[in-house]
């Protein structure tokens, strides 16, 4: 297979509400800091994938609304309707296929526009289960009441989640929540469904991300350090969550399969540096743990009280902060893929993993994971 | 040329008609599904991946991939992507299954467009494409702007009504445009009250 890098990244700084700016206006942001960082114009990007929902813009076809902020007029372009790592594969493809050099992958999302139950609500069949009033946060307190009965995983190894990424947060200028707390403050906090307080979830947030990808030629005239793609895993989870086994995430574990497969990973622990995931909120980040193979199943928990997950442990989950310091919804998956492209050409600052070579990934649609998708970088060839 | 030649190896097309009251959406598209399958000669097993799509605001349903994906496509357990890119969601589909299978990643993947308007509105989706401030308070959706386009095209080089009616009349599809016409008028009026 030919190789794919990412040759460059760019992200607004996500904040709770930028009403000096419309959705547009955000991308066009990313997408200029990008041109400027990378000494291109729009001449030199190929094409054009993009990642947003229509239900979070308020707005079908809402990638029409920033055709001029990408500069795809007259170019061609393309729209992935979720999540932004999906996106990042379809662009991948485009240059895998020879049919082009350089894509740039753009994700937004502005969830301060809209009402996020009513957004997370549709995403129940309109049938039988959408009158229920399910959302994201009901279902995720089902998922992690069952999980933790399960395995026996208390409130505080799921708070202390939460605390280790406010704290990674401290470090990332980009990130929304950027103030420490305590895993008493996550405890004593309102209750939003049993087992899950309102310190387990994250916020909602604005923002955009953007990023170069070019073949191999182009990418090591582009840059110094390009971030090679190095493997990819996809599985979907059933739709109904009595379909599901709440307790463990099994299409996360699948995708992650494959992409360990396809990039070579015997051992994740060793053979990873460095991991930014979408965790949705503090226990999926513990379930997330023994889907990666980074511990036995239901040992999520005794996981995060080791350690090894913090900044200074074998392998740090999430530098940046994660989704429960930042939370654009659609764009997590393409900012966790900037995260550890950051990580991997030695640029990510204050949240750098020194001497990070390769790095994990993973971006989700749905309802806690139910569409999953693995993404693995290498830093050299 | 692309690395690896891509093939079309089956199709399935449901019947196309305003209303689909004896069958729910995930039973409409495996309709067409089940059809493309047997074309090809391939189970459900099969199929590496699966890219689908339509327009969420249409029928009302988020991240519609992920019911009709995985309930009627058949993407228990494999890997499913959306594309929606409005009027051009269908090719942009073949597209994106091109690529899947170009790039080297996917063997086999079905490609699947759906939408079941009558259980939604077309029109109510459709002006959400426009400018909230400037340009959706006219809930014209997409009458509106093709009536403008319409106008102009024929005004610039001389197209006759007759001679746009003769467009219709070769796709024998009269009557059910008209009717059409007076679903979309009654959707409009739903938005007003």
């Amino acid at each position: 297979m030919d190789n794919v890098a990412i040759v460059g990244v760019a992200q607004t700084k996500y904040e709770e509400d930028k009403i000096d700016q419309t959705y547009s206006e955000l991308v066009f942001e990313v997408v200029k800091k990008l041109h400027n960082e990378l000494g291109i114009n729009n001449d030199d990007v190929g094409c054009v994938i993009t990642s947003s929902n229509d239900f979070n813009d308020g707005r079908t076809i809402a990638n029409m609304a920033i055709q001029d902020a990408v500069g795809s007029v007259r170019k061609a372009e393309s729209r992935v309707s979720g999540d932004g790592a999906f996106a990042f594969m379809y662009g991948v493809m485009r240059i895998l296929s020879e049919s082009y050099d350089t894509v740039m992958v753009v994700s937004h999302c502005k969830c301060s526009e809209v009402n996020q139950y009513l957004v997370n609500n549709t995403i129940f069949d309109p049938y039988y289960q959408r009158h229920l009033g399910l959302d994201q946060i009901s279902s995720a307190g089902l998922m992690a009441n069952m999980y933790m009965n399960k395995y026996n995983v208390s409130e505080e190894q799921a708070a202390m989640v939460v605390v280790k990424n406010r704290k990674n947060a401290l470090n990332n200028p980009f990130a929304h929540l950027r103030k420490e707390i305590s895993i008493k403050d996550v405890l004593n906090s309102k209750m939003m469904a049993y087992p899950l307080k309102e310190l387990d979830f994250p916020p909602f947030s604005d923002g955009a991300v953007a990023m170069l990808l070019a073949k191999e030629d182009i990418a090591k005239k582009m840059t110094e350090t390009p971030v090679w793609f190095r493997g990819y895993g996809n599985c979907t989870d059933a739709y109904y969550l009595g379909n599901r086994n709440m307790t463990d995430l099994i299409g996360l574990e699948l995708a992650t399969k494959e992409a360990y497969r396809m990039a070579g990973v015997n051992n994740p622990v060793d053979n990873l540096d460095v991991c930014e995931v979408s965790e949705n909120f503090s226990v999926h980040e513990l379930m997330i743990y023994e889907a990666l193979g980074l511990c036995d199943k239901g040992e999520g928990g005794k996981f995060i009280e080791s350690g090894e997950t913090e900044m200074n442990g074998s392998i740090p989950i999430n530098p940046s902060g994660g989704v429960l310091s930042s939370n654009p919804t659609m764009a997590n998956g393409l900012i966790r893929v900037a995260e550890i492209a950051l990580q991997l050409q030695g640029e990510a600052d204050k949240r750098q993993v020194p001497n990070a070579k390769t790095g994990l990934a993973y971006g989700m649609n749905g309802i806690s994971s139910q569409g999953n998708c693995v993404l693995i970088f290498g830093g050299d060839l | 040329m692309p690395k690896h030649d891509v093939a079309v190896v089956g199709i399935g097309q449901t019947k196309f008609k305003s209303k689909r009251r004896d069958v729910n959406i995930p039973e409409m598209i495996y309709e067409a599904v089940k059809m493309a399958l047997d074309d090809a000669q391939l189970e459900p097993k099969d199929i590496d991946a699966i890219v689908i799509g339509n327009m969420d605001h249409f029928e009302g349903i988020n991240f519609s991939e992920l019911m009709c994906g995985i309930e009627a496509a058949p993407g228990f357990l494999k890997p499913i992507v959306k594309v929606a890119t409005g009027g051009t969601t269908g090719s942009s589909l073949a597209i994106c299954g091109y690529h899947n299978v170009a790039s080297g990643i996917y063997d086999k993947v079905l490609v699947v467009g759906w939408e079941k308007l009558n259980e939604g509105g077309a029109t109510t989706g459709i002006i959400t494409a426009f400018n909230p401030v400037w340009e959706r308070p006219s809930l014209a959706g997409a009458l509106g702007p093709l009536a403008l386009m319409a106008g102009m095209y024929s005004a610039k080089y001389g197209i006759t009504a007759e001679q746009a009616a003769k467009v219709t009349v070769k796709i024998g599809v009269t009557l059910p445009i008209i009717h059409m016409l007076t679903c979309r008028c009654q959707t409009l009026q739903l938005i007003m009250l």
